[in-house]
């Protein structure tokens, strides 16, 4: 019997040593499938999801999927066996007393139907009111300058109190629900063994059955009714994970929209850095019309290409066609003669510099971020393109310099640092082209004349785009493009625009005076 | 700065200290928990005994019904533990009929109305522990519900006297995990903890008199397998605790790069940051399935080592049992009691094994509570504020300073004047501009 009891206990730990494996070993491939996915995605994909989304279905969908693995594995293995293993003993000593097992699987059956058919929609709502309650506080805490200057605590108090009691008593509810199963559970088992009591006495007097036949009948009971119960709370709790599994599914199966070929071509080294734009239109995804049409012009290596249009013009979505974070939806992008939908993703961002409109940096040091987009490089270099953004004066100012810790988001620098250190991570890249998406908006005139005098100096080979707001930042330009809604409606120099376009003339105008523009 | 440096990957790099602000382990978003969410244990906290008085404190209302609630639970335990017993003696009788029976007494059989009486006794007897025990977790859960209530509503009335300066220093974030995630905490596991403590050590207890009462030779024997049972819940808990703060932790840092990365997905690309996000990934992910798989087999050890030792039990018992059967010492149904009463036994040693740890969690999530509620206040209005009529709407800056910290002036000695203008709408503009003022330093 101790060998018994020994062998079920192996078999058991083992079990759970395999079930902990598997379970935890097919979340992490569940993980890695996902995140590799969605690194792979094209912003048309990352919009269709949205990023947060992306992001939950990434971490709590997993975890969800993980834990009702663990519990499933070491309860699918382990309930049968314990109830099928019960039930055989209970069908070998065939004393006709099968019905009791009968009732009582049914009667803990219908207990945890009915008790998880009452408090799972509370459940539900629950979630839905912690949310409501999140928001309510988050409403408090982004208002709270202008609660205090309105003096209106009093009655932010009183919505919180709203959603709390809201709150408390579904929780009420459910907890109290729930507080009736175990006791009721228990009674059902007890009532179960003076069943047996009762019906085996009456065998027993007539010499069907022994003393210790029933007393080991009670415990197959008992083992039968427990392994019913776990099997019924998985199944109910099942239900939780299969939505989590949807969505997982959904990202995995995700078609993405910017490929690359088969046999991707591969850039000639003679040109360096010459954009053409040939009768591109452009459509949001699911969107009515057109957002670009009919775009065409070049960039020249060596020069400057400015583009300028009011907000909604397609300014931004005109730069990020070049380095495919979406796919044109007519004509033809060309870089140094070759459509860019022809080489690889990778080959043709290894081209461009790109600092996109807000500024992103990542966890870690300022180096870390400013190396980002290189193998290796070298002190002086980095030093050297921190002073082209401007950026060094405030990274000397720091006590650990290069190794001032930046966290996540770039949370502890401000604005102006952030747009720096995206310029700066860009400059270390030494491209062949350049992209500033309005980069300059958060420093200020005289610095960001600074760096455009240290941007002429510096890159001086290299394809130069710059998209602002200021007419100040691009009269210099080698070329200027004027966007509005979403066609070109100039295309020169800051005089002959000047001259012969009148969207340009308004902008002007609106910025500078006469004289100043002359 | 070295070369080795140069080569080092910016993401893992990061990653490593991702959320330097919270001091606590991670992936505890506002939303973490949930109602049904685990609880997060084997956190301790800093100043156990004060934490655990004023969480006394909130629990004073509620005297009278946890006074109940202790009666309930001896009662309760009391009826199910007297339970094995009285079956025990409804055995004896079926099995003495029989003896009676095959020894060929006239006349003999099994009693079937003491039987019956028995059981009836018996069905009252279960009824009742379980109306006594559902009474208890139906008043223990409203205490614990609404003292989470009081506390939640004790927070939002805490914000709002909060000097804006320490907002400079929190996420929102954090307080939210405060009202929501630390306060389930504390109102889960203070349900948890009070009735187990309770019903557990009268359990405990309660069913040690039965088994002395039945035979304390049997007893020995079974307290004998205690220890061995003591010590192997505590390892495996010890273990399993290790592993599951471990994985919590890489879970946080898996879901704070995962955020980052999808967060700046754009930069990511433009970079060819790809395959570094991915290998920076991976790495973290081997960690945590490392850890993850071992808490979860540690965890599940539990319970195929509590059965093990509830078969070593049942294996002694038997044996002893049947021998003190023979000898005329015990009862047939004695045995069929005492089994039972081993099986109950194991139970509750498991649970106050980890009572101890609900406790910790307790304290660890109430504490934060706690500080967050005797945060330093704002020097609330003057003591004699001067009356608001006849001032001319003229707003002097005299020697101002302000930075988000102490140690961080942003503003110095800013001296202005602002005059009164007729603009009816001036005092608007100026609390508009104020506010903006502040956003921007
Ligand atoms: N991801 C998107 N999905 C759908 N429509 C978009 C998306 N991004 C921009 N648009 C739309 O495309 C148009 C052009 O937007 P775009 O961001 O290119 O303007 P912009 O010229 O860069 O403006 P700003 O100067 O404000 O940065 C706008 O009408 C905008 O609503
Ligand atoms: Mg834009």
């Amino acid at each position: 019997m101790l060998l018994i009891a020994l062998l079920s206990m192996a078999a058991t730990v083992i079990v759970s040593f395999l079930g902990a494996r598997v379970a935890a070993g097919l979340s992490k491939k569940l993980r890695e499938n996902v995140f590799r996915k969605v690194v792979s995605f094209s912003s048309t994909e990352f919009e269709k999801f949205s990023t947060a989304s992306l992001i939950t279905r990434s971490t709590n969908d997993i975890q969800q999927i993980q834990m009702m693995m663990v519990m499933l594995l070491r309860i699918v293995f382990y309930a049968p066996i314990l109830g099928v293993g019960g039930i055989i003993k209970v069908l070998n000593s065939d004393y006709s007393m099968g019905w009791i097992i009968v009732i009582a699987v049914g009667a803990i059956l219908i207990l945890v139907i009915v008790l998880f058919g009452v408090a799972i929609p509370k459940f539900k709502m629950i979630q839905k009111l912690v949310d409501q309650l999140n928001l309510v506080t988050r409403e408090i805490l982004s208002g709270i300058m202008v609660i205090r200057a309105f003096n209106t605590q009093k009655h932010e108090e009183k919505k919180f109190e709203k959603a709390n009691w809201d709150l408390t008593k579904t929780n009420l509810f459910v907890t109290r629900t729930m507080s009736l199963m175990m006791p009721l559970m228990m009674l059902i088992m007890n009532a179960i063994t003076l069943l047996i009591i009762w019906v085996g006495a009456r065998q027993i007097d007539q010499g069907a059955m022994q003393v210790g036949n029933m007393m080991a009948f009670i415990q197959y009971a008992m083992q039968i009714i427990m392994s019913f119960l776990m099997i019924s709370m998985v199944s109910i709790m099942l239900p939780r994970a299969t939505v989590s599994a949807e969505r997982i599914g959904e990202v995995l199966d995700a078609e993405i929209s910017v490929k690359d070929l088969p046999n991707p071509q591969h850039f000639f080294s003679t040109q360096k850095g010459l954009i053409e734009f040939r009768d591109v239109s452009f459509r949001y995804p699911g969107a009515e019309e057109d957002v670009l049409s009919g775009i065409s012009f070049s960039a020249q290596p060596g020069q400057t290409t400015a583009f300028i249009g009011s907000t909604g013009s397609g300014k931004t979505t005109l730069i990020n066609l070049i380095p495919r974070f979406y796919d044109i939806t007519g004509g033809q992008i060309l870089i140094n003669g070759i459509d860019i939908k022809k080489v690889s993703q990778h080959d043709l961002r290894e081209k461009i510099g790109y600092v996109p409109q807000k500024a992103i940096l990542f966890s870690g040091t300022i180096e870390s971020n400013l190396v980002y987009g290189v193998e290796s490089t070298t002190e002086t270099e980095l030093t050297k393109a921190a002073a082209t953004a401007q950026a060094i004066d405030f990274i000397r100012s720091k006590e650990e310099g290069f190794a001032a810790n930046i966290s996540q988001g770039g949370a502890n620098v401000s604005g102006g640092q952030k747009q720096r250190l995206s310029i700066g991570r860009a400059l270390v890249k030494k491209p062949e082209i350049y992209i500033f998406d309005d980069s300059f908006s958060a420093l200020d005139f005289k610095t960001e004349a600074a760096l455009r005098k240290a941007l002429r100096e510096e890159k001086t080979d290299s394809t130069v785009l710059i998209v602002a707001q200021r007419i100040s930042t691009i009269m210099n330009a080698d070329q200027i493009i004027v966007l509005d809604e979403g066609k070109i409606v100039g295309k020169g120099k800051h005089h002959e625009l000047m001259e012969n376009c009148e969207v340009y003339q308004q902008i002007a105008l609106s910025q500078l005076s006469r004289e100043e523009l002359a | 700065m070295s070369d080795a440096n140069h080569n080092q990957n910016p993401v893992s790099g990061g990653t490593s200290n991702a959320r330097p602000s919270e001091g606590r382990p991670m992936g505890r978003g506002p939303m973490g928990g949930g109602p049904m969410g685990g609880m997060h244990m084997g956190e301790n906290a800093k100043d156990f005994k004060g934490t655990m008085k004023k969480l006394i404190d909130y629990l004073k209302p509620f005297l009278f019904s946890i006074f109940i609630v202790i009666t309930l639970a001896i009662g309760s335990s009391v009826f199910s533990i007297a339970g094995p017993k009285i079956l025990g003696k409804a055995t004896t009788k079926i099995f003495e009929g029989l003896v009676g029976k095959v020894s060929g007494i006239p006349g003999a059989g099994v009693d079937f109305s003491y039987i019956e009486n028995i059981i009836l006794l018996l069905i009252g007897l279960y009824v009742v522990s379980a109306l006594f025990s559902f009474t208890q977790g139906y008043i223990i859960s409203g205490v614990a519900q609404k003292v989470s209530f009081n506390l939640r509503r004790d927070i939002s009335e805490k914000i709002n006297r909060l000097p804006l300066k320490y907002f400079d220093t929190k996420t929102h974030g954090e307080v939210l995990s405060r009202v929501t995630n630390d306060i389930d905490t504390v109102s889960q596991t203070l349900n948890q903890s009070m009735s187990q403590i309770i019903t557990s050590v009268i359990t405990i207890i309660g069913v040690l008199v039965m088994m002395f009462s039945i035979s304390w030779l049997m007893t020995v024997a079974a307290i004998l397998i205690l220890p061995i049972s003591m010590v192997l819940t505590a390892f495996v808990i010890k273990n399993s605790q290790k592993y599951f703060k471990q994985q919590q932790a890489f879970l946080g840092q898996v879901n704070g790069h995962v955020e980052e990365i999808f967060g700046g997905h754009l930069i990511m690309k433009a970079f060819n940051g790809e395959k570094r996000a991915v290998e920076a990934f991976d790495g973290l992910n081997d960690k945590l399935y490392r850890s993850a798989w071992k808490s979860q087999f540690l965890s599940g050890m539990m319970m195929p080592i509590m059965i093990f030792i509830g078969n070593l039990g049942f294996v002694l018992v038997s044996i002893l049992g049947g021998w003190l059967a023979i000898k005329k010492t015990i009862e047939v149904g004695d045995i069929l009691s005492f089994i039972q009463y081993v099986r109950q036994f194991t139970q509750p040693i498991a649970q106050v094994a980890q009572i101890s740890n609900i406790i910790q969690s307790t304290a660890a999530a109430a504490e934060r509570v706690f500080e967050f509620l005797e945060e330093d206040e704002e020097v609330s209005d003057t003591a004699n504020p001067v009356s608001p009529q006849g001032i001319i709407g003229e707003v002097l800056f005299k020697n101002v300073h302000f930075g988000y910290r102490q140690d961080k002036i942003v503003v110095n000695n800013l001296n202005a004047v602002i005059k009164k203008q007729l603009n009816p709408l001036m005092p608007i503009c100026l609390l508009r501009h104020c506010l903006m003022a502040m956003t921007w330093f």
